[in-house]
């Protein structure tokens, strides 16, 4: 048996390793750590010790006590406590048994059920005020330590059997692995000196507890090193109860099913998430929902890995002296309002939201502030909105694809991007059935292999070939006669275009062939096969929308619906329509007045802050600061070098969001939002049938994050706007958005969704127009009620208003390639991943975790370019170094790469994890330069050269 | 059934590792001499190998290297009876599944051969470039 003395002496060591590791050091505990008794014990001490990694550990200490000034060291082990645990810096330790067993960048794996099962064995459990994980290494070293305490209360062989099995089943044997990598990211001796001890002391741990269990003596040097120990460090005073383990055993919590939304990518499929002792578990699709209708793609099966992912943010951080730190939400919270009241005109204050969460909340803040704001529409599809909504009804009518027999695709990669997997799966029912699919595409995308009949085109040209099938099947006189003259406007005009009676440019295939490299008689056969489908529909999206010309492009492109009058017909592209709901401020409460900051720029059809123009807006004084809310700008605004600079040069930026983006890299506050599974919101939505969805709490948010909706409500009370943001909590505003209506909050709640109207074709019959009636919503207007083959819009504007081809070079000669930079490079995107927002998701990096370039065969035989070779591709505006993937399935003189890579921090920025990560594609492209149309970023054409890197 | 390759300088230690191994149906050879494990797992196929820290010419981290030129895919646990950071972080570089202190635990042991050998994600871990 171990003498109390002994036992005594191991619970002051037990507790001093989790005072240490448990959070940053606490000036109270520097103050204690510095004064010279301790140290000099400590360098006594560290002469004295059995284990060469508890001397060398103890002595590393001693000497950074010693030797480094009071302020700067405590400083600098602050921020380097945020480097290594609180993932500001690239190289970080998960201090979690989960991680290190699993050794993936994953948290709340079955090691953290191991440590529950441990705790509530002896009664006790993880004290909810420490807001880290069960197995996290303090919580684990002071579990040993109250072990030790209640040995030295009473003793007996189950309390023994208790701490055997923990120490050397568990801790001890992560714990080697653990030290090793805090050693190796430490960035200070005295980070290295406790990895070293946390190893030598567990191992002697675990021999002495070997030796008793085997009924052995304990040998005479360990328990001369530990009293040694204990002698020194019981100077600390630190308490001899744990502080992160309280009484009382918790039982695990029933495993829950919860009905919600996956938030990953913008389909929003429905989800059953399973909860097992509060953690998420598995997601599996919602039957019945319009979006997934059961099914799920890979990111949606491994929303787990997003919510656990150990690069996550975990507590609210300043930037000082350059570097990050800790800081409570009070203390950053009253920061940001302090830029905010101190900005000299909060007309030149941007604000940034990178996706739509509770969007109705965030934007009521910074409308009524003042500020500029800008969403998804110009980093996505601006030109072709500024086409489709004034043309139609909405953005993007998806194509119903229940009856296709024929569909046709101008830049979109529909498997891949999904849009809903209920409508991926009906694509892939379509293809099986034998519906033709054409796809037009520069570069095979999986839509492509997919498809019947793969067209590669010259990037930029579509516009062209659907004006050429267009012009096709009017001269041939096999358009909707019906559909043209009863549901559109401007058919003369339009037809005139098309049959060159303005300029004197027929639009047939044999001018499209020149202009895109598609063989007219390919084009003309298409026309025909469409024209003489039973259910035929055509769609295009960003491939065409960030061209140079995409306005008048989609204008074509949709004008081929126009003319067979597929809109909402079985095969067609179905009309948007969702119900419009309440208020969330309801009867007494009062919504903030907005306060607009005026249009930043002026587009030929739409006026407003283009984020692809942020590098200017800095220059010329219209921003001066920014509060960005997830969406990573420096990944997603192209030019990065131009736009890393302008935000170097704001008065002040604060980054929201569940990882250390770029963004929040160059951030002065960082807030560390909870991810979508740990918060709730509430959706109109549609996909064929409209619908209400609802986004649940799947688990508690995780560390010190809180939910959007609580961040910006306590932001905007404590700027004194208390009484426009009145809600006791969020679900208040939620029954607010439905009170009066036929739809139960609690029954949302439930059941995930609720359709509020079926589906149904040829709605714009009963609606009598295009537009849907009171009550519902769609993106966009068409001013006629008609289908506009002639945009009124454009009329007002001065712009051309019909279909047409341009030429990219147009109004920006300078982007076209030339014999410096004579290849295209696009951004496309892949099935694995979600813009910029999936990279630290180890199940998706495991997935497609490296971004090569992908160019032709030819184009990597004239440069000695194989697969794997490293490359370099330079722009007139920026540098990638990537390895290339030589194929025949991309188009000669174009080259692509995923876009979304290019992390700085995180799994792509870890060199622990060498074999993950990739180049930003999107930020090469030029600055300050979006389409002139509707102000979309130019993701899809930037002229390019690419060598083997020497 | 798994072919697993014990070496330890110790007779009898490895006499228990194989014997433990053995008596989970899977094939174990044993040596205690690197030499012979190193020409052994050259000609015939090895699933897991077994390794002792401390060896007489080399180290088990070595032999390991060694290993892993002839069959980048095997792989490996261990043992050692002191560990220090320098060796854990060699050891979890080379991509080593477990790092098992020695006096050996029977059901340690046991527990970890079982869960080096699982098909998948699981059964290999990250080699962590540290
Ligand atoms: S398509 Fe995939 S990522 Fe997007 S919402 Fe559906 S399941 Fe989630």
């Amino acid at each position: 048996m171990a003498s109390d003395d002994f036992t005594r002496g191991r619970r002051v060591v037990y507790r001093f390793l989790s005072t240490l590791l448990r959070d940053e050091i606490s000036r109270e505990t520097w103050d204690k750590l510095r004064s010279s008794l301790f140290v000099s014990a400590l360098q006594g001490a560290s002469e004295r010790l059995s284990s060469a990694d508890l001397n060398l550990g103890f002595s590393r200490i001693a000497s950074y006590l010693k030797e480094t000034d009071p302020d700067e060291g405590y400083n600098s082990l602050r921020y380097e406590y945020a480097d290594v645990f609180l993932n500001t810096g690239n190289n970080p330790t998960f201090p979690y048994a989960s991680a290190v067993v699993v050794r993936e960048p994953l948290v709340c794996q079955d090691p953290i059920l191991e440590a529950r099962e441990a705790y509530r064995k002896a009664g006790v459990h993880k004290n909810p005020a420490f807001l880290d994980l069960d197995d996290h290494i303090a919580v684990e070293l002071d579990f040993m330590a109250y072990l030790c305490g209640r040995e030295i209360e009473e003793c007996g062989q189950e309390l023994f059997d208790q701490e055997k099995d923990f120490l050397v089943k568990h801790l001890q044997p992560w714990s080697v692995e653990f030290s090793a990598v805090l050693a190796q990211s430490a960035q200070s001796d005295f980070y290295r000196g406790l990895a070293e001890i946390t190893l030598g002391f567990l191992f002697l741990e675990r021999k002495a507890v070997v030796d008793r269990a085997a009924g052995r003596m304990i040998s005479d040097d360990y328990v001369n090193s530990s009293n040694v120990l204990a002698s020194v460090l019981s100077r600390l005073d630190f308490p001899d109860e744990p502080e992160t383990i309280v009484p009382g055993a918790v039982k695990p919590e029933p495993v829950k099913m919860v009905n919600t939304h996956c938030y990953t990518c913008g389909a929003l499929c429905g989800v059953t998430a399973k909860v097992k002792d509060g953690i998420l578990e598995s997601v599996s699709g919602l039957k019945g929902d319009p979006k997934s209708d059961g099914r799920i793609c890979p990111k949606g099966a491994n929303i787990a890995s997003n919510v656990y992912s150990a690069y996550r943010l975990k507590t609210p951080l300043i930037k000082e002296n350059g570097r990050f730190r800790k800081a409570s939400w009070d203390e950053a919270l009253d920061k940001v309002v302090g830029y905010l009241k101190g900005a000299s005109d909060p007309h030149k204050v941007a604000f940034f939201r990178g996706n739509d969460w509770n969007n109705w909340l965030t934007e009521a803040l910074f409308d009524h502030y003042g500020a500029h704001k800008h969403g998804h529409r110009c980093m996505c599809d601006n030109s072709n909105r500024m086409a489709n909504e004034h043309n139609l009804n909405d953005k993007r009518p998806w194509i119903h694809y229940s009856d296709s027999d024929y569909i046709v695709m101008f830049g979109i990669n529909d498997l891949a991007t999904s849009y809903g997997q209920r409508k991926t799966a009906m694509l892939k029912a379509a293809i099986n059935r034998g519906a033709k699919l054409v796809v037009f595409d520069p570069r095979r995308s999986e839509t492509a292999a997919s498809a019947t009949e793969w067209v590669s085109i010259i990037p930029s040209t579509d516009g062209a070939v659907a004006l050429a099938m267009a012009y096709v099947i009017v001269k041939n006189e096999l358009y909707n006669k019906e559909f043209v003259e009863e549901w559109t406007y401007g058919f003369a005009e339009y037809k005139k275009r098309l049959m060159g009676e303005e300029d004197g440019i027929v639009r047939s295939p044999e001018w499209a062939e020149k202009i895109s490299g598609v063989p007219a008689s390919t084009i003309e056969r298409l026309a025909l096969e469409l024209a003489a489908a039973k259910h035929p529909g055509i769609i295009s999206w960003a491939g065409v929308a960030q061209s140079p010309n995409a306005f008048h492009a989609v204008q074509a492109i949709q004008s081929l619906n126009g003319l067979l009058g597929t809109f909402d017909a079985p095969g067609g592209p179905s009309l948007p329509f969702k119900r419009k709901l309440k208020s969330a401020w309801g009867s007494g409460q009062q919504k903030p007045p907005a306060n607009s900051p005026g249009k930043m720029f002026k587009f030929h059809m739409w006026d407003g802050w283009a984020p692809a123009k942020f590098a200017e807006a800095v220059e010329t004084g219209k921003i001066t600061g920014m509060i960005a809310y997830y969406g990573d700008p420096v990944l997603s605004w192209g030019n990065q070098n131009a736009n890393v600079e302008a935000f170097k040069k704001l008065d002040f930026l604060v980054t929201i969001d569940a990882f250390m983006c770029n963004t929040a890299v160059l951030s002065d506050v960082v807030l560390p939002e909870s991810t979508y599974s740990e918060q709730t919101q509430m959706k109109a939505d549609w996909l064929y049938e409209a619908f209400i969805g609802y986004y649940a709490e799947v688990v508690k948010p995780m560390y010190d994050t809180r939910p959007t909706s609580w961040i910006f409500i306590d932001l905007a009370r404590r700027m004194g706007l208390e009484q426009y943001f009145p809600w006791d909590d969020i679900e208040e505003a939620y029954r607010n958005q439905l009170a009066g209506t036929p739809w139960s909050f609690d029954e949302l709640k439930e059941k995930g969704f609720i359709i509020t109207d079926p589906h149904e074709f040829y709605k714009y019959k009963k609606w009598n127009g295009l537009n849907p009636p009171e009550g519902y919503g769609s993106s966009g207007k068409t001013k006629t009620g008609k289908y506009n083959f002639l945009n009124p819009v454009a009329v007002e504007r001065g712009v051309d208003p019909l279909p047409d081809y341009k030429d990219p070079g147009a109004e920006m000669p300078e982007l076209k390639p030339d014999a410096n930079y004579p290849l295209i490079l696009g951004n496309f995107r892949v099935f694995e991943h979600e813009h910029s927002s999936t990279f630290n998701n180890f199940a998706l990096m495991r997935l497609y975790g490296r971004n090569p370039l992908w160019i032709n065969v030819l184009d990597a035989k004239i440069r000695d370019i194989e697969s794997g070779t490293t490359v370099e591709v330079n722009s007139p505006y920026g540098k990638l170094t990537m390895p290339a993937h030589v194929t025949w399935f991309i188009r000669q003189r174009v080259v692509g790469a995923a876009g979304g890579f290019g992390h700085w921090k995180g799994l792509e920025g870890d060199p622990k994890y060498p074999g993950y990560g990739g180049g930003n594609s999107a930020g090469i492209g030029p600055p300050n330069a979006p389409e002139k149309f509707g102000g979309t970023t130019l993701l899809k054409y930037i002229k390019v050269q690419v060598s083997k890197k020497a | 059934m798994a072919n697993i390759l014990v070496l330890d300088d110790e007779q009898d230690a490895c006499n228990l590792v194989k014997r433990i191994a053995d008596g989970m149906k899977h094939k174990a050879v044993a040596f205690e001499n690197e030499d012979e494990a190193i020409e052994y797992a050259k000609a015939n196929p090895v699933d897991l190998a077994i390794l002792d820290l401390k060896l007489k010419k080399m180290s088990g981290l070595d032999v390991l290297e060694k290993l892993k030129e002839s069959n980048p895919n095997i792989k490996a646990l261990l043992l050692t009876g002191y560990p220090t950071v320098e060796t854990a972080k060699k050891a979890v570089g080379l991509g080593i599944h477990s790092y098992l202190t020695k006096p050996i635990d029977v059901d340690d042991l046991e527990k970890g051969i079982s869960a080096a050998l699982q098909k998948g994600r699981k059964g290999s871990k990250e080699e962590l470039n540290i």
